[in-house]
């Protein structure tokens, strides 16, 4: 399966390249929803999400050259997104490296995590606060090392890891806040 | 499992948001469709030009038009629905008052005015067939939606004027 999404994709591609839109359309439907979700939890504001989505999907389509199939389109347009979220959170001056004097948060032995509705997660990521947030995201979700997102977000590997402490504490708190509600 | 591997097992379910595809679509189609070449530039620098200005005497004539629909349809049909009925058009004419005070370009907004017209030759429809066949709940259910629908797009609209305003001073300050 898939080598033939493989292949259906890069189809759509070349044609994308040669300025087919009716191609442009089937790849933007294929990736929307996944990139519109990852952004919103970075930005965390639907307006916002939107706007970037449309700058990533235009940014792409006229840089399709760029693409070599060194990795999936997917990974492609993702690493994309998470560019011009970062841009966007920095052009708010959000100023990743404040978080550089944070104490680390001692890793805790983490009960079993109880059955909770994964959209209430999702929400829940997006109340975090904003540095915690990111890295959260980046982290657990879209699978980049702490070396990489201390690169992307320019502070040391140490914050990156402290920071997703944080984020995963506080993350358990809510739900587990939101569970004691709902009983 | 711990919260890092319930979170990977179930990671596809958290994509929950739902993007509106149509809306975002519209907006990546309209800038793929513009032409780069430079040769264009004067053509359609003139040609912007006189859109401005059909736009901006038109403007307040759509504005006037959207807001004829301001008068409670509900109000001999369900007092109750009426209330809330009342609190949309509230906020309705809240947006129209931001956006009429507002300075932007309308021709960008043209698909808005559009829909925002649709909505509100539904609503005047709705209204005529509550008038006639009495409450139905299907009928209400609806108009009250269209109401909804009216302020998400009214929100949207302030917010991309908003934006674009933004833009301006920012390119303005550089």
């Amino acid at each position: 399966m898939g080598r033939k999404n493989v292949e259906i994709h890069s189809k759509l591609i070349a044609s994308a390249r040669k300025g087919n839109q009716q191609s442009m359309y089937r790849l933007y439907k294929l990736y929307v929803q996944a990139m519109y979700n990852t952004c919103i939890r970075m930005v965390s504001n639907q307006y916002d999400a939107e706007d970037i989505i449309q700058e990533v999907f235009l940014s792409a389509f006229n840089n399709l050259d760029s693409f070599r199939g060194d990795s999936s389109f997917g990974s492609w347009l993702k690493r994309i997104v998470i560019n011009k979220s970062i841009s966007f959170l920095r052009s708010k001056k959000a100023d990743f490296t404040e978080i550089e004097n944070l104490h680390l948060v001692a890793e805790e032995k983490e009960e079993s995590f109880p059955q909770i509705d994964p959209k209430k997660i999702h929400e829940s990521i997006k109340s975090l606060p904003e540095k915690a947030r990111v890295v959260l995201t980046l982290y657990l979700l879209e699978g980049y090392r702490h070396n990489e997102i201390a690169d992307i977000l320019e502070i040391s590997v140490s914050t990156s890891k402290s920071q997703y402490l944080r984020a995963k504490h506080l993350l358990r708190e809510k739900l587990m806040k939101e569970i004691s509600y709902e009983y | 499992m711990n919260i890092e591997e319930y979170i990977r097992k179930n990671r596809q379910q958290l994509d929950a948001d739902k993007a509106d595809e149509d809306f975002i679509w519209n907006k990546i189609s309209g800038s793929i469709d513009k032409p780069k070449k430079q040769k264009r530039f004067f053509a359609l620098k003139i040609a912007a030009s006189i859109i401005v200005v059909l736009a901006l005497s038109t403007m307040t004539y759509q504005i006037t038009k959207l807001r004829t629909n301001q008068k409670l349809i509900l109000a001999n049909i369900d007092p109750e629905l009426a209330k809330q009925e009342a609190q949309f058009q509230n906020q309705i004419k809240n947006y129209y008052q931001v956006i009429q005070e507002a300075s932007f370009d309308e021709e960008l907004f043209s698909a808005n005015f559009k829909d925002l017209e649709y909505i509100d030759t539904l609503i005047n429809q709705y209204s005529k067939d509550l008038a006639a066949n009495g409450p139905n709940p299907r009928l209400l259910n609806s108009l009250m939606d269209l109401y909804q629908k009216k302020i998400k797009l009214l929100d949207r609209m302030l917010n991309e004027i908003e934006k674009n305003q933004r833009y301006e001073n920012n390119k303005t300050n550089i």
